[in-house]
């Protein structure tokens, strides 16, 4: 397999991802065939867990799946659903699915999803989680038994460039850089100055940024509000303006601000790639490049 | 303190079934404090199943009484006679002083009169808050003395996740965000040391099995080795 994520982003190429939610009919075909509509175009597909806390399929039969289509996956582990067994057994099956890129975030909580008197499970947290894999990495699972040495991964982990407060963000994602992770994805952001003062605050270090961009739904930007889509905030002004227009025309409207924001992340030359989420129109990734 | 709430009447009375003499034990300490158990709710849950007894024409007798703490034996000794005259108990205590009494009458059924809902505090008249989930391990002294096991919504133990939305919690916009509150605390106190440390995995020890704490003096009496 050509180089992974980790080694494109360092050599300073344009790393560009796109977000595929494993669907929840069991059948992966389509994912399979839109993701190798993207070949060429786009470097490696995310694929989340549940994203949202809603039910999906499997990421890590997703995520193999798409490896042996020739693809490149990035296989999304949360905290929200297993344990510190259930997680350490997932790294493993990622091993055996010669997967080598992995998103560990702690996860949205039930609270959002469609299941919301589920047990909110966090055994581990995100910094937790990207130390243990370090730790398997070296011979030992979470509870200090010893393993056979893992692979070294490439590891990637979230975090929110808009967080208000940002210095408690900031603290945690220092955590996370200690812990071992080799890139952050930021929760998409909609103008590219709302990325500066987390780069600022984050200061010189090695781990690369790329940037999350979403193109949202209609009904998404209709009922927004801070806090409606976590992690996520649209500026009040672009959300007036995508409001007052008719479904048609913000459809267009926003998908011509993605390519255009896109397009500035790419010149701006301060991340190393961007991360583009379309949940329900997916389909229109390949146009925004 | 524990915190916890009546059962809705309907419940109680459907638990209890055709039973007709029911001895509703009040608990005079936590669930006194925060209006769900005490002397005045015991008395009052009797009368409501005499009242409802009677409009179904029914024999039936509900009488309260109240001990100190039902999680005493001490205390609960002194229920004896009365339990002996019950065919049925509904307790008031919180969870733990409802088993304690179920444990010391086991010929007797015991029935939850309350749902014991927390560990926390009056944060105003008739406003209790959660504070501690009992882990076992307390970490307030790294978090500025805000739990992160019961604060955040997560449980984090290190540092707040990518929600947090205006200092508030992305599950409950009411609620402060937890680790907002505790960066705030320990900045205030030049103790940011503290977050930069990671927390090791919780210990989750206690969830696998009915913890016990043995105070020192007593260590001989009661080791199990
Ligand atoms: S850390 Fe929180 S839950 Fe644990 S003992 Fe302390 S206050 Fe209670
Ligand atoms: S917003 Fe804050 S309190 Fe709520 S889950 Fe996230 S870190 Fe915890």
């Amino acid at each position: 397999m050509a180089d992974s994520i980790c080694e494109r982003v360092r050599s300073g190429s344009f790393e560009v991802v796109g977000r595929l939610d494993p669907p929840r009919n069991g059948n992966l075909s389509q994912l399979v065939a839109l993701a190798a509509s993207w070949k060429g175009k786009i470097g490696s597909v995310l694929v989340t867990d549940n994203a949202s806390a809603r039910l999906g399929g499997s990421a890590l039969l997703t995520a193999e799946r798409l490896g042996r289509e020739g693809i490149e996956p990035i296989l999304t582990v949360s905290c929200r659903d297993g344990n510190r067994i259930a997680l350490g057994s997932t790294v493993l099956g990622a091993v055996a699915a010669s997967l080598r890129t992995l998103l560990c975030v702690s996860g949205d909580h039930p609270a959002f999803g469609d299941h919301q008197d589920a047990k909110p499970v966090y055994d581990m947290d995100s910094v937790q989680l990207i130390a243990m894999v370090r730790n398997m990495e070296q011979g030992r699972d979470a509870s200090g038994n010893e393993l056979e040495p893992l692979p070294r991964f490439c590891l990637a982990a979230a975090a929110c460039a808009s967080a208000d407060p940002l210095a408690p963000q900031l603290s945690k994602a220092r955590k996370k850089v200690r812990a071992g992770v080799d890139i952050f994805v930021t929760l998409p952001v909609f103008r590219v100055d709302q990325l500066e003062p987390f780069l600022n605050g984050l200061g010189e270090i090695s781990v690369k940024v790329i940037a999350g961009v979403l193109l949202p739904r209609y009904e998404e930007v209709v009922s927004y509000k801070d806090g409606s889509i976590p992690g996520t905030f649209i500026p009040h002004d672009l959300v007036e303006q995508w409001r007052a227009m008719d479904p048609g025309a913000f459809s267009s409207a926003s998908a011509d601000h993605v390519k255009r924001l896109v397009a500035d992340l790419r010149s701006w030359g301060k991340v190393a790639g961007v991360c583009i989420s379309a949940p329900g129109r997916e389909d229109e990734i390949l146009g925004i490049l | 303190m524990i915190v916890a709430q009546r059962k809705p009447f309907a419940e109680i009375r459907d638990m209890l079934g055709g039973r007709s003499r029911v001895l509703v034990a009040g608990c005079g300490t936590c669930v006194a404090v925060c209006l769900a158990g005490g002397e005045k709710e015991a008395t009052l849950l009797a009368s409501q199943l005499m009242l409802a007894a009677d409009l179904q024409k029914r024999d039936f007798l509900a009488t309260a009484a109240t001990v100190e703490r039902q999680c005493d034996r001490e205390f609960l000794q002194l229920l004896r006679d009365r339990v002996a005259q019950a065919d049925a108990v509904v307790s008031l205590a919180c969870g733990a002083g409802i088993q304690f009494l179920a444990e010391m009458y086991p010929d007797v059924p015991v029935f939850p009169g309350v749902d014991t809902s927390f560990i926390g505090v009056a944060e105003d008249a008739g406003l209790w808050t959660e504070r501690c989930r009992s882990c076992n391990q307390c970490w307030l002294g790294m978090t500025g003395g805000i739990c992160p096991v019961t604060m955040c919504a997560k449980g984090l133990l290190n540092g707040p996740c990518s929600g947090t939305v205006h200092g508030k919690c992305e599950v409950d916009p009411e609620r402060e965000c937890a680790w907002a509150a505790i960066y705030e605390r320990l900045e205030r106190q030049s103790r940011l040391d503290m977050v930069d440390a990671p927390a090791p995995l919780m210990k989750h020890n206690r969830s696998t099995r009915p913890s016990r704490v043995i105070h020192p003096a007593y260590k001989k009496r009661f080791s199990i080795g």
